[in-house]
């Protein structure tokens, strides 16, 4: 069995007795066909349609579904932590025996914290920007009785901090939240959470907004420091591999129902109702891993593996080559008359071969977008060269710069930004026609009904604006935008990041097919190695400002030279599963 | 620890479960949904003001005002001008239903002359502070760099000087005033606010991914301004202009009131406070109609504001 | 924190500069001649023409005469009034008086302000919090001296509740009213303020992880949803206090009181202008210092701002 349970420390006959006696045949909390509506202008919206859930003690469950899908809503009722209009309209809740569904506040105040704890999603808006972080642990204490005075709590405080994995616990109780990184402020919501030691911690997508290995490294701490004190985890996460890697028991939702539940891996493996299929099918975490033990075990497997995976090193001609690429920031210190010079990409060298798919693969800060922007044209390099079709495009003039913004388009991340909000979808597209003065309106129009065709959106979308149509829809029309110049490069910096599981899978089958058909060159910047497999023929892990490895995807994944190739590797949720084919 | 998870049969409420497959439809992976009529936000704005009470009232208001102001001759044939000593805080009578003030003029015929003054005043200053505020503004902020550091600058110091207090020094020093006059020196120092507006607006669309999309595609820098930045800008400008046009009016009238706004010969409402003041103690009511005009003109005005910025606040657009 | 009082000084410094170069641009620049006008219209004789232009150095070039008036302001010596008093004898006279009318209409304006707005924040679109928006846009609309001149007939003369004018050495009570007046725009612009920054902060995610801590309802709404709205309202009152100097021209006027603003008004109407600028630049002045004290204020109340 591959799949550990890590315990940061000894086993659970080190961790405290529970001030109450397990009793593991009793559910913990029992939810039965919960239902819950949100009041809006045009009427009431049923968010959460009868949905069935246990736990018992000092279980993991996790809840998985894609935004929208009622998973939060769910969590958030138990502790009566609804937002707006929400509200429960049938069915029961019942935790430790007791029915919360229309508790007292006094009561639900006395659960919060002391009972159920929670863990949420984005740890840069969920610590007050105003108190130092060891005050907002401290008000938790003082709110759930805990005893002693103001040095017994400041040390208390100190701890948790040093237990959610801190170091230096008690300098850090006195800094505020802006002076700490995100993996820092959720360890510090990881102690709030846990500081009453309740029974039941929620964690609604705890890391989502976080790197991969930090991911990673968090999780496992939580998973060690939950089970040597005996809380049970409720987990929501729109990711079917790391619930399965996480939890033992699994509640799938989809559209505010349950549509399947069950043994995580009996799931994974097994799945039954179609939207389960569909997500075990799609989720990158899983499909990398499926691909790679078919690897093991020496097949090539699978349709969802680009089809020109290993003519990667044929005799393709390079589009992009990027020699000795720099780039070093000033960035002004606080302190007038201060500055320091930051290089954010240090002396790197890729290349990209025509038709074919190279993916920067880096953690926040590691300089591939700023690489990609200098491959655009947006940013001009310290020193080194981007060669287009063998040209130094920093040595061309500005016409024969202005031509070659024709042949190399971007699409960017994120799906709400990336396309004018006073633009209809027709414009949208259209102006890259205007601006570069191709053919006559007629013409254009007839352009962008192609163009809608070739991402698979109905032509009568060009009339709408970008505020009607959903996250991945928005990311087609960049991509028809992207195109109505035939380029011959696209530069996808972080293209499907920002999409739910099954509309990603659906964006990178359209690349894949476009890439086929139009003999597109894609650079392709990603945090997530994951995706990485799906799409990509070539890849350069970036680290820092270099790229520590580069080399085709077969090798990194089969081989990986570098620790931290093997780091985010291991980071992949789900990376530990056995799935087989 | 030893993996459990696949030997240990479920517990109760844990059972393997299969949701039917008729109750959940897995439907199209995001499709589009074509039920309603496309919109545009400028059209889900109006759809917005257009079921709010409050809009119809400010814009009712709002008309009643302006059309005064043009045409004050289709609200009375009598003359604002036209006085009378011996009708000197005469009361309401036939043909003058709000009676007469200290110099025999008829009121109601007053308040109706007065609102061009007013609204004259407002629009000019707003038009003036609009238009300097979003060019400095605009320039700071997309620009950046030095410029934005001298003009920041350049605002801060104009900015220091409360706008209102620069109004009365200036105008306590001009000999000859008119609307034009008042509207200026209103406006040289109130368009910081809308300048400051601006520049945070532009910075913050600036570094949107349509506007590098457009850098992309070679736009050039001022095309990019004019057609993807400023209009993405001007929710917040277009909401403060209509406040401020209310507060440049309650600002004329301060002056008028002052003495140092326009001059008596001009029928304005806060000139006829002044005046109403003193008779105050004897005469109280003659107050009450100018008053009301100007605070109902005001209100009008900042009542638009609210409602507009309740439509354009995009934390309230849909998803 | 040093360094952040450090730099907001040295940004004050250029800021000073240029508020009085413009204000005393401006004068220098109007039409007409200042000293030709004081004789009215018998006109002076040249040798006291001569005398008085030497006296306000306005024998100098325009930039000369901006550093001898800057001296002034450093000095404590900004000329004569019309009446020959000193304009320093006549704002450390009318200084203290000024100073408890604003301060009384600050601590109305805030107190009252934060805590409608507060209410109305938590209970919005409920019946107080609709009435309470609408209440404050019809105060916001009246200017301050239709609101004076209301207060006056209504609470002075029908109800005879407070004294209508203050007069000399006024006391709390018949500051009373005359605060009111002055704080009547500020506080509906406070409040409303207020509650918009509380309707944001209300389903602010932090508050709501305070709120699964535990924390008892009242504790989430002063230490996170209020805590964190007082910091727009803090740069707020910055701003408005140039807006309660405008008004207390007026407001003094109205109530005769021997403040900054009374003697303002009495010269405004009397058409005193060396008087009006030189008061006005002293009002400037305490305008830029009493913002840079906000300043400090506000990076006290939000640690962004004092570590950035």
């Amino acid at each position: 069995m591959s799949t550990t349970i890590t315990l940061t420390d000894g086993t659970t006959e080190e961790a405290p007795v529970p001030v109450e006696k397990h009793d593991d045949t009793t559910p913990l909390l029992e939810i039965k066909d919960l239902k819950i509506s949100f009041t809006t202008a045009t009427g009431t919206v049923e968010a959460v349609r009868g949905v069935d859930l246990t736990v018992y003690p000092g279980q993991s469950v996790a809840i998985v579904g894609e935004s929208g899908s009622g998973k939060s809503t769910t969590a958030h009722a138990i502790i009566d932590l609804l937002p707006g209009t929400g509200k429960v309209t049938g069915g029961s809740i019942s935790f430790g025996g007791r029915e919360l569904v229309g508790l007292g506040r006094k009561q639900v105040e006395d659960l919060r914290g002391r009972e159920i704890g929670l863990v949420p999603q984005d740890p840069m808006s969920n610590l007050n920007p105003v108190w130092r972080i060891g005050a907002q642990i401290d008000e938790a204490l003082v709110a759930n009785g805990f005893q002693g005075g103001k040095a017994e709590r400041t040390a208390r405080v100190a701890e948790l901090l040093s237990e959610a994995g801190l170091p230096d616990a008690e300098r850090r109780a006195r800094q505020f939240p802006h002076e700490f990184s995100g993996g820092m402020r959720q360890r510090a919501l990881i102690a709030i959470g846990l500081a009453s030691r309740p029974k039941l911690l929620i964690a609604d997508e705890p890391t989502s907004a976080l790197d991969v290995t930090v991911q990673k490294k968090i999780l496992d701490h939580l998973d060690g420091l939950t089970a040597e004190l005996g809380t049970a985890v409720l987990f929501i996460t729109h990711d079917l591999g790391l619930a399965a890697e996480r939890a033992e028991h699994l509640v799938v939702m989809y559209k505010g129902r349950v549509v399947e539940s069950g043994p995580a891996l009996q799931i994974l493996k097994d799945p039954q109702h179609e939207y389960t299929k569909r997500l075990v099918s799609s989720a990158p975490s899983l499909a990398s891993r499926r691909i790679q033990s078919a690897h093991e075990r020496g097949q090539e497997s699978d349709d969802l593996l680009a089809e020109h995976a290993d003519e990667a090193e044929t005799t393709a001609p390079d589009v992009v080559v990027a020699k000795d690429l720099t780039k070093v920031f000033t960035i002004r210190g606080s302190r007038p008359g201060s500055h320091t010079n930051f290089t954010a990409v240090d002396g790197i060298d890729f290349t990209l071969p025509k038709g074919h798919t190279l993916a920067l693969v880096g953690e926040s800060g590691s300089g591939k977008s700023t690489a990609a922007n200098m491959v655009l044209g947006l940013l001009e390099p310290t020193s080194g060269t981007v060669m287009f079709d063998g040209k130094d495009v920093m040595k061309m003039s500005a016409k024969e710069q202005f031509a070659l913004r024709r042949r190399v388009q971007p699409v960017f991340q994120n799906p709400y930004g990336s396309l004018d909000p006073t633009y209809s979808i027709f414009r949208s597209i259209e102006e890259p026609l205007v601006l570069h003065k191709v053919g006559d309106r007629k013409a254009r129009e007839a352009r962008v009904r192609e163009l809608l065709d070739m991402v698979s959106l109905p032509q009568a979308t060009m009339r709408r604006f970008p505020n009607e149509l959903s996250g991945g829809q928005r990311q087609r029309i960049a991509i028809a935008r992207a195109l109505a110049l035939k380029p011959e490069v696209l530069v996808l910096d972080e293209a499907v990041s920002a999409l739910d599981v099954l509309v990603q899978a659906q964006i990178l089958t359209l690349l894949n097919d476009l890439q086929a058909e139009l003999g597109l060159s894609f650079l392709f910047i990603t945090h997530d190695l994951a995706v990485v497999r799906q799409i990509a023929d070539l890849v350069a892990v970036m680290k820092d400002g270099s790229i520590v490895e580069h080399a085709t995807t077969d090798e990194v994944f089969d081989n990986p030279q570098q620790e931290y190739t093997r780091d985010l590797l291991a980071a992949i949720p789900g990376a530990s599963l056995e799935i087989g084919g | 620890m030893p993996d459990n998870r696949y030997e240990k049969t479920p517990r109760p409420g844990q059972e393997r479960y299969v949701a039917p497959p008729e109750e959940v439809k897995v439907g199209v992976i995001d499709a589009v949904d074509t039920s309603e009529a496309p919109s545009s936000l400028w059209a889900d704005a109006w759809r917005d003001m257009r079921h709010r009470a409050l809009f119809w009232v400010s814009a009712a208001l709002i008309v009643f005002v302006v059309l005064m102001a043009v045409f004050p001759g289709l609200f009375t044939t009598t003359s604002p001008t036209e006085c009378h000593l011996e009708d000197s805080l005469g009361g309401p009578t036939a043909g003058h239903i709000f009676g007469f003030d200290k110099q025999g003029c008829d009121i109601y015929a007053r308040a109706v002359y007065g609102a061009r003054a007013s609204v004259t005043v407002g629009i000019l200053s707003t038009v003036f502070v609009v238009v300097i505020g979003t060019l400095i503004g605009a320039i700071a902020g997309y620009f950046g760099g030095w410029l934005d550091t001298v003009l920041s600058r350049f605002t801060d110091i104009f900015f220091a000087v409360p706008f209102v207090l620069a109004a009365i020094v200036i105008m306590s020093l001009l000999d000859d005033r008119n609307a034009l006059v008042v509207a200026v020196v209103l406006a040289v120092f109130g368009w910081t606010s809308i300048a400051r507006i601006t520049r945070g607006a532009v910075l913050g669309v600036k570094n949107n991914e349509f506007v590098t999309a457009a850098k992309a595609l070679g736009m050039s820098r001022g095309a990019i301004l004019g057609k993807h930045v400023l209009p993405n800008s001007a929710a917040p400008i277009i909401v403060y202009a209509t406040v401020a046009l209310g507060t440049f009016i309650v600002a004329e009238a301060t002056l008028s009131f002052l003495g140092i706004g326009l001059p008596t010969s001009t029928v304005s409402w806060g000139g006829d406070l002044d005046k109403a003041q003193e008779s105050i103690r004897i005469a109280p009511e003659i107050m009450i109609y100018p008053a009301t005009a100007l605070a109902l003109t005001v209100l009008s005005f900042i009542m638009m504001g609210d409602v507009v910025r309740d439509a354009l606040d995009p934390k309230a657009r849909k998803r | 924190m040093l360094w952040y009082i450090g730099r907001r000084l040295l940004q004050v410094i250029p800021v000073f500069l240029g508020a009085t170069l413009l204000l005393y641009g401006l004068v220098f620049l109007r039409p007409g001649d200042p000293v030709a006008a004081l004789g009215g219209e018998r006109g002076l004789s040249p040798a006291a023409e001569l005398a008085i232009r030497e006296a306000y150095h306005l024998d100098q070039p325009f930039f000369m005469q901006y550093l001898y008036f800057l001296k002034g302001v450093f000095t404590f010596d900004m000329g004569v009034t019309f009446t020959g008093r000193p304009v320093v004898d006549v704002i450390a006279q009318a200084f203290p008086v000024t100073f408890q009318l604003a301060l009384m209409a600050i601590v109305i304006e805030t107190v009252f302000g934060i805590g409608f707005g507060l209410y109305a924040g938590i209970r919005k679109g409920k019946l107080f919090d609709s009435t309470v928006l609408l209440w404050s846009l019809l105060l916001i609309s009246l200017p301050t001296f239709v609101i004076g001149f209301v207060m006056q007939a209504v609470v002075g003369v029908q109800l005879g509740w407070l004294p209508i004018t203050a007069g000399r050495d006024p006391d709390f009570i018949s500051l009373l009213m005359p605060a009111i007046v002055l704080a009547t725009t500020s506080f509906a612009y406070i409040l409303r303020l207020t509650r918009t920054s509380v309707v944001e902060n209300i389903t602010a995610d932090f508050v709501r992880t305070a709120r699964a801590k535990g924390l008892p309802r009242g504790k989430v709404m002063t230490r996170h949803v209020l805590r964190n709205s007082l910091i727009p309202v803090v740069t707020f009152i910055g701003i408005d206090l140039g807006n309660l100097m405008a008004g207390s021209i007026v407001t003094e006027g109205i109530f005769n009181i021997n403040g900054v603003g009374g003697t303002l008004y009495q010269a405004i109407v009397r058409g005193e202008n060396v008087t009006v600028v030189s008061l006005s630049t002293v009002l400037v002045v305490v305008y830029i210092f009493a913002n840079l004290l906000v300043d400090v204020f506000y990076a006290v109340l939000d640690p962004r701002i004092r570590y950035a």
